[in-house]
């Protein structure tokens, strides 16, 4: 027992290590801002002035936003039906959903401008654009976090208590479905967010007008390293600050059912915050 | 007890069982008319059809396969038909979509919501009725006092035990005063002690609420034991409807007899119309299709083992091969010349003096159940 406690902590250790110390030398170089081991916040001063800053984040937020919802609106209703009335289609979904794995994103872009050429300038001179093609990007990822959620239940059963007791779908939905499939609808929108405030080659090429903050980001990297790296840690900082947001407001909705009842929620920790520590990293 | 107590206890009795009798009367029927559902190849429903008498349980019993479940999904409305009418209380629901029928149904697998507490479950049904929060909490109160879990309405489903589980299910299903109660199996996933206290439960609250109960299961002894009726089904038809009693005592069809129940198939010899010649002894032939069979045709004779008498016989024709104890009775299996099985129930005290490898005679004392024309192989 000792011996597996302690090799639990020895391993999660190690782990926090190897996320916390990259971060801490970050951080701490961008403090240095050329100052010769004084300390100082010249190099986040200076970015939070630049121009376009507020813009490339405000773009970025609804486009990552943008791109949950839709992501969210397609996959769950989707999976759900495939999973109660046609489990055949499983197979075809899961391969559709790693094409854009296979695909090069210049292909994917290439693809897209011929493809959208014909579509409204309200969306392809827009964020919009950029939703459309993130929900694609993301859909290896987001497929497997809700997929995995709807197979930890049991799906039919649930489904035909409720019918059977008089609920249409939406009750049905709101009321059983979605709590039961919170972890797995939360993993999918941690990760669609993270991609898509992440996302460069595609933001730069499709809508180089309007940028979000990582197109933002490589544009500044040529006035300097300090004010890059302080960027960067700013960006991991918005990056955090909105997983968390989910994630608190994911467990509040939970906390609050729980307090109607009168009754505590089950124990453990929010649905999906390893998956935040995970994504933000690979913001980062 | 003095004379008045016992008048009182007597008029309260018969207070109980005519207000049983209203519920009954004011419950409604169930009717499944010419019904077929196949699933690709498969046809799970051929032209069933069963009538459920208002207030009546009927179980439904057979083999896996047989189509019991399908049936009972059919009612619910969570399987369509592809011919036929479901009517309850004489209204067609064959194409009402299931969330629309007000049926309470228990399932085989565990189906309370896990997100919600034991009362939140209960409550389910009055939440989508629109009923106020203090009304339905009272509701599901009650309901979780009914089926004995008084205290355990705070908890969540993974903090109940299977038994429990199924209990709140029962509760959640009547909640909401459903026209019929469906249970799909709902013993099956419990241990044998928790399945004979929770079936007993389920007769009870059945009777208390008068309410129509279609019962799915492939246990004969649940069937038999908690049912007014029991319909036996095979291939998507029903073989027989009839009491328990009927049905054991009675069967209709070579298929019921051997499937409630155990018998012994012996082979036997029409000696005269109606009458079968079957190890020494001359017997009636109860079933009227067999009745007709022409004088000498050879045929299968169909016991149960409480009709054959096996004693210790030093002589005798019969070896006993094996005993298997169930308490109070002993099923001893003994093996005739030509390898012809013999089972018998008798007394465990008398199961002593027969052994395996035991000599024994054997004794027909009943009638036979049944009697089939042997099949013969070309």
């Amino acid at each position: 027992m000792i011996r597996s406690r302690t090799f639990g902590f020895v391993t999660l250790g190690l782990i926090g290590l190897y996320v916390i110390v990259p971060m801490y030398a970050t951080v701490q170089f961008s403090l240095e801002g050329g100052f010769h081991g004084r300390l100082s916040f010249a190099a986040y001063s200076q970015g939070l002035s630049q121009p376009g800053l507020g813009s490339s984040i405000v773009t970025s937020i609804e486009v990552a936003f943008g791109a949950m919802a839709l992501t969210l609106a397609l996959l769950v209703p989707t999976i759900i039906f495939v999973n109660l009335r046609r489990p055949r289609w499983r197979t075809v979904l899961e391969a559709v959903s790693l094409l854009p794995l296979g695909v090069p994103p210049i292909v994917i872009i290439v693809g897209v401008l011929g493809v959208y050429n014909s579509l409204p300038n309200w969306i392809i001179a827009s964020p919009v654009i950029l939703v459309l093609l993130y929900v694609v990007l993301a859909l290896p990822y987001s497929y497997r976090a809700i997929d995995a959620g709807v197979r930890s239940i049991d799906l039919h059963t649930l489904v035909e208590a409720g019918r059977s007791m008089g609920a249409g779908w939406i009750k049905l939905f709101s009321r059983v479905l979605f709590p039961n499939l919170r972890s797995g609808i939360l993993a999918a929108s941690f990760l669609v967010v993270a991609l898509s405030l992440g996302e460069y080659a595609v933001a730069s090429l499709l809508l180089p007008t309007q940028p979000t903050f990582p197109v933002f980001l490589a544009s500044v990297e040529t006035s300097g390293v300090y004010l890059s790296v302080a960027l960067s840690v700013i960006a991991l900082a918005v990056t955090w600050g909105l997983l968390a947001a989910i994630s608190i407001f994911g467990s509040g909705r939970r906390r609050s059912s729980a307090a109607v009842t009168g009754a505590a929620a089950p124990e453990g920790p929010p649905a999906g915050i390893a998956v935040a520590s995970a994504s933000a990293e690979v913001v980062s | 007890m003095s004379t008045t107590e016992a008048d009182m206890t007597a008029v309260t009795r018969a207070v109980a069982m005519v207000q049983q009798v209203q519920r009954r009367a004011a419950s409604t029927g169930l009717e499944l008319v010419k019904c077929r559902r196949s699933f690709d190849k498969v046809q799970a429903l051929d032209g069933f059809s069963i009538s459920v008498a208002p207030g009546e349980l009927v179980a439904l019993l057979g083999p896996s396969g047989c189509g019991k479940t399908t049936a009972l999904r059919a009612v619910a409305g969570l399987e369509q038909l592809d011919e036929g009418e479901v009517l309850v209380g004489g209204e067609d629901v064959t194409k009402l979509p299931a969330h629309r029928r007000n049926l309470g149904m228990v399932f085989q697998a565990y189906s309370l919501f896990p997100n919600m507490n034991a009362l939140d479950n209960v409550a389910f049904g009055l939440e989508v009725r629109k009923v106020n929060a203090a009304q339905r909490r009272a509701r599901a109160g009650e309901l979780l006092d009914l089926v004995g879990l008084t205290g355990l309405a705070e908890r969540f489903p993974y903090e109940l035990s299977g038994g429990q589980q199924q209990r709140v299910a029962l509760a959640r299903a009547l909640c909401a005063e459903p026209r019929l109660l469906l249970l799909d199996e709902p013993l099956s996933a419990l241990d044998a002690k928790v399945r004979a206290q929770l079936r007993d439960e389920i007769r009870r609250i059945q009777l208390e609420f008068g309410i129509t109960t279609l019962f799915v299961t492939h246990d004969q002894e649940e069937a038999l034991s908690l049912s007014d009726r029991v319909g036996v089904m095979r291939k998507g038809r029903l073989e027989q409807l009839g009491t328990p009693a009927e049905v054991y005592s009675q069967p209709a069809t070579d298929f019921v007899a051997q499937f409630v129940g155990s018998v012994s198939r012996l082979p036997g010899e029409i000696v005269s119309p109606g009458t079968v010649a079957v190890l020494g002894s001359r017997l009636a032939v109860p079933n009227a299709a067999s009745a007709e069979l022409a004088t000498g045709t050879a045929v299968d004779v169909l016991v149960r083992p409480e009709s054959i008498r096996i004693r210790p016989s030093p002589a005798g024709p019969a070896v006993v091969v094996r005993a298997s104890f169930f308490g109070a009775s002993v099923r001893v299996v003994a093996v005739l010349p030509g390898g012809v099985e013999v089972a018998s129930t008798i007394s465990a005290a008398d199961s002593y003096a027969l052994p395996a490898g035991a000599r024994a005679d054997i004794e027909l004392l009943d009638e036979a159940l049944f009697v089939v024309g042997r099949q013969l192989t070309p």
